[in-house]
């Protein structure tokens, strides 16, 4: 009997004008932002392929070990089609021996506008202040009024008409009537959904510079599953609310108003009592506490005692007897090896210090956000958000974990630098080219460096240039990819099964009211 | 007669629950937004540094020769008090400008690292009021003609002595004004809130601009009323007026204007990054130093250069902005998105403020140098000579001074009559939708047949 009147309705849904319009609104929307997004995609691939180019160039360009930083580029997500997430995140992170990465320090500075032209920047960072649009947002807004559109006069239409008497009369009962009808509006919305991902697909599939793998594929799927559960959460909500109104236009107006409270109201006022609740002394203790910190760093170096570490002049027999380096004598590289000896391992742990305060600020940041979000989830939208962005990657948590594996690596590079943190190529290079002469093409900067500066300091400037960089191939590479699927399930799973307990409550609901519903 | 039926309607509004549900929620998120914008507000006022970082010390003197060759400066943007009207760009864009003294180097924002895991940025008034209150327009006159033609009513009241004209305009003026008394109270509740908090000092021009702000309201709100009216006179029952300006709602408020960031990327007309920096490292080549060249003119090469640089990034911000503001173009078709655009000016955030704020570093720095150049000159052991980059030497003098009010930087906000002159066509372009709608629905309903239409 429900998959009759199932059947039904769903016909005269396809039949109806509504239908139409909508599916023509939502299709052109889920093409256009699509297409977009395809194309920005594909166009982030470029980048990030460029970009890892540039960053191995530019290791592989390094001459001396303290100033090696390793840059780990974060692959940009397939899924970000469907949530682009939030666009404040940055797309690398640099490890290097004296700057332990941490969530706060990666995440600023994406808004800078300046001539330096680093990878890191996005092309036009005023982009950010329209609000990103993704097709999640098309299906959280458009389609869930769509839904709206579907149910509003399901009860209140068929009584207004007069048909709903006749409807009872038959052998089936309310509840059947019910999800009948319910089943019906949400067969009919899985089309416009389903055209909107078929549009994806077909512009990923033409698309001459993308390919995927089944596991992109399978999150294609879940975003999928997860917009339907949220789709037949807000029809459960919209068939529940339309069983309290009187007349059908007035339903809908009323329906309309519930969706603007869950769409718009509960994220703005949630965020607002979360800013209200907003641990305000953290940031200045942690501006404090790292100024403590530097103090003490700065302490410890005064307390170091340099006649213990030099001079020259002391020792009786010279370890770099015969070399020469660069920019430096051999005295000067004999008294910073020794400094060094004694203040690097002073700076690396001045790193470690330095993050654990950093940590602790952004872990009650991270704290005080999932209050924020457990604020806002009730509204079907916020939950749905969570879930899409959690499966696309694009949500702070990926990249908090993109930023731990960082760490994880800032460990075992540290491992093959710290014996070499004792050698003079830490911070200067043997001198092997005594023969240095001007080429053609520096010749006008050579003379005029030389009237300047003197023959001998030309020699040691023009020398750097010269010198082969370092050997790194014994050095592990970082090995930093995006959080695995199963992961990402796991990330997504509470929010989906707390939309699938409000459906499940909004359903039970709505049967308890249909049984009551009037029907004059 | 008009006044009857403004004064009917009115009351009919009044007494409606979906008045009162629309009443509650944008009373209460108005106040709240007011009250987190006070809190924030605060604490964004307290961290905003009195002295320039970088370039004046402590006791407010500046060493003459050091500065020229000190980079890494920065002035700030100082905090709107009216962000609560419009936030959009006020945690997105730079607000921050590093330089040194001969040139604007980069622009950034400043450190709120906490941002980032922030991402639900703060819904202020011109949101709420694109968002909620055009949906009660709505709300009020979707079933205004339909509704009465469907229960008869309509042809009773044509036959007293009142005219088409009338009854439409009585309808549209009780809408907006119900609408008013929604907007209005909550404005004036949410401004007495602000003064009561007391952490927002709001100057003449500020109360100026929230004036303005309230009247540019009204005239957008006033193209949703008619909207709703138009949705209303040309269909044939209430529930199809209401789908009617359901879609037209949704298109206006969501659909067009979200499309505005996409359809600016899309262009991509803005150079990138990487033809910035080609273009920064090719300056060198267009100022050149030769060896014999006299100190005096290597000098002002140098500053040349520099001079040059700031320029590029000037040009550069200026194409960014550029792009932004095509996407923009493309979007006034929708009331909503010129209603913002005019609020952003009006109230002078977003964009328009960054310019506005680029321009007062850049003069700020001007001002500054030359004041240090001034006061170089009456040093005699100084050879009046400022080399950017280039301490030490006796090119410029050793003293230290205090340079006086140049030193202190004053960021100021965009006055109203500047925001008035750049949002004018936004302006124009709401005028104009209120009278072709009303236009519209009028020729319209002029020729309506008023008995109810059978089957609704």
């Amino acid at each position: 009997m429900i998959w009759h009147i199932t059947r039904k309705e769903l016909l005269v849904n396809l039949q109806s004008l509504r239908f139409l319009i909508g599916l023509v609104v939502s299709a052109l929307m889920m093409g256009i932002v699509g297409y977009v997004l395809v194309e920005d995609y594909a166009a982030r691939v470029q980048k990030y392929i460029a970009d890892v180019q540039e960053h191995r160039e530019a290791l592989a360009q390094t001459k001396v070990y303290s100033t090696i930083a390793v840059v780990v580029d974060i692959p940009p997500s397939p899924l970000s089609v469907f949530s682009r997430g939030s666009q404040d995140l940055p797309t690398a992170v640099q490890v290097s021996p004296y700057h332990v990465p941490s969530l706060i320090d990666e995440a600023g500075g994406s808004a800078s506008i300046g001539l330096s032209g680093t990878s890191s920047q996005p092309s036009n960072p005023l982009l950010r202040m329209f609000t990103s649009i993704d097709l999640g947002f098309v299906i959280s807004t458009i389609l869930s009024l769509f839904a709206v559109l579907l149910v509003f006069d399901s009860f209140s239409g068929e009584r207004e008409q007069g048909t709903l008497k006749l409807l009872l009369s038959s052998s089936a009962g309310r509840s059947h009537l019910l999800a009948g009808k319910y089943l019906g509006a949400l067969l009919t919305l899985a089309i416009p959904l389903t055209v909107g991902f078929l549009e994806v697909m077909i512009l990923w599939a033409l698309h001459p510079a993308l390919s995927f793998d089944a596991s992109v594929w399978a999150g294609v799927g879940l975003v999928y599953l997860a917009s339907l559960l949220f789709l037949s959460g807000f029809l459960a909500l919209a068939m529940f609310l339309s069983l309290y109104a009187k007349e059908s236009s007035s339903c809908l107006m009323y329906l309309l108003l519930a969706w603007v409270t869950v769409a718009v109201v509960i994220p703005a006022g949630g965020g607002f009592v979360a800013e209200y609740l907003r641990p305000l002394g953290l940031r200045e203790n942690m501006l404090s506490e790292s100024e403590r910190a530097s103090t003490e760093f700065m302490k410890a170096l005064g307390r170091i005692d340099y006649r213990q570490i030099g001079p020259w002049n002391n020792v009786s027999t010279n370890p770099f007897e015969g070399e020469s380096f660069l920019g430096i004598t051999q005295e000067e590289a004999y008294n910073r090896l020794a400094y060094n000896q004694k203040v690097v391992p002073m700076k690396f742990q001045f790193a470690e210090d330095r993050f654990r305060v950093v940590e602790s600020y952004a872990r009650a940041l991270r704290s005080w956000g999932r209050t924020r979000d457990n604020l806002i989830r009730p509204s079907l939208c916020v939950a749905y958000d969570n879930i899409v962005k959690a499966v696309a990657g694009t949500d702070v948590d990926s990249f908090d974990d993109v930023v731990r594996k960082a760490r994880l690596y800032r460990d075992m590079m540290m491992a093959y630098l710290r014996p070499r943190s004792g050698t003079p190529a830490w911070f200067t290079r043997v001198f092997d080219y005594p023969d240095v002469q001007p080429t053609e093409s520096n010749q006008k900067y050579w003379q005029s460096l030389i009237e300047k500066q003197g023959e001998q300091a030309v020699e040691k400037i023009l020398s750097w240039d010269r010198v082969s960089p370092l050997d790194l191939s014994a050095m592990p590479s970082p090995a930093v990819g995006m959080r695995g699927a199963a992961e990402r399930v796991e990330g997504a799973l509470p929010d989906a099964l707390f939309l699938f307990a409000l459906c499940l409550l909004f359903l039970v609901l709505s049967i308890l009211r249909v049984r009551h519903y009037p029907l004059n | 007669m008009l006044w009857t039926v403004v004064k009917r309607e009115l009351l009919d509004h009044l007494m409606s629950l979906r008045f009162s549900a629309m009443f509650v929620l944008t009373f209460l998120l108005m106040i709240t937004s007011v009250l987190v914008f006070s809190a924030h507000y605060a604490r964004e006022r307290k961290q905003y540094p009195q002295y320039v970082e970088g370039l004046v010390d402590q006791d407010g003197k500046v060493h003459l020769s050091w500065i020229a060759c000190q980079g890494g400066a920065a002035v700030r943007a100082i905090p709107s008090p009216l962000g609560f009207l419009f936030a959009t760009g006020e945690r997105e864009l730079p607000d921050q400008a590093s330089m040194a003294i001969h040139g604007v180097a980069s622009l950034q924002r400043g450190v709120e690292p906490g941002d980032i895991l922030n991402s639900s940025g703060g819904t202020d008034w011109t949101y709420l009021i694109t968002v909620l209150l055009s949906f009660g327009a709505g709300l009020l006159t979707y079933k205004s003609i339909s509704g009465e033609r469907r229960d008869g009513t309509l042809t009773l009241i044509l036959a007293n002595p009142v005219s088409r004209a009338t009854i439409l305009m009585g309808k549209y003026l009780a809408a907006l004004l119900a609408l008013a008394t929604v907007f209005v109270v909550s404005l004036i509740a949410g401004v007495i809130l602000l003064e009561l908090v007391g952490t927002v000092p709001l100057g003449a021009e500020d109360w100026v601009k929230i004036a303005l702000f309230g009247l540019l309201s009204m005239i957008f709100l006033s193209v949703f009323v008619f909207a709703g009216l138009l949705c209303s006179v040309f269909t044939r029952g209430p529930v199809l007026s209401a789908v009617a300006f359901l879609f037209a709602w949704m298109t206006l408020v969501f659909v067009i204007p979200n499309l505005g960031g996409t359809l600016a990327g899309l262009t991509g007309s803005a150079p990138t990054p990487r033809q910035i920096r080609e273009a920064r490292l090719q300056i060198p080549d267009r100022y050149t130093l030769t060896s014999t060249m006299s100190a005096d003119q290597v000098a002002s090469v140098k500053l040349e250069r520099e001079t040059a640089r700031e320029h590029l990034l000037l040009s550069y911000l200026r194409s960014l902005v550029a792009q932004v503001d095509f996407g923009r173009d493309l979007t006034r078709v929708s009331p909503a998105s010129a209603f913002s655009y005019a609020a952003e000016r009006i109230v002078g955030g977003g964009t328009f403020r960054l310019t506005h704020f680029v321009d007062n570093a850049v003069r700020y720095r001007q001002g500054f140098l030359q004041a240090i150049i001034e006061a170089d000159k009456n040093d005699p052991k100084s050879e009046h000579r400022f080399v950017p980059w280039q301490c030490g030497g006796n090119n410029f003098s050793e003293l230290t001074v205090d340079p006086g009010p140049a030193k202190m930087f004053r960021d100021t906000l965009p006055s109203a009559g500047e925001g008035i002159a750049a949002a004018f066509w936004d302006v124009f372009l709401l005028f104009l939708y209120t009278i072709i709608a009303f236009a519209v629905a009028f020729w319209r309903f002029a020729r309506q047949d008023v008995a109810p239409a059978p089957g609704t």
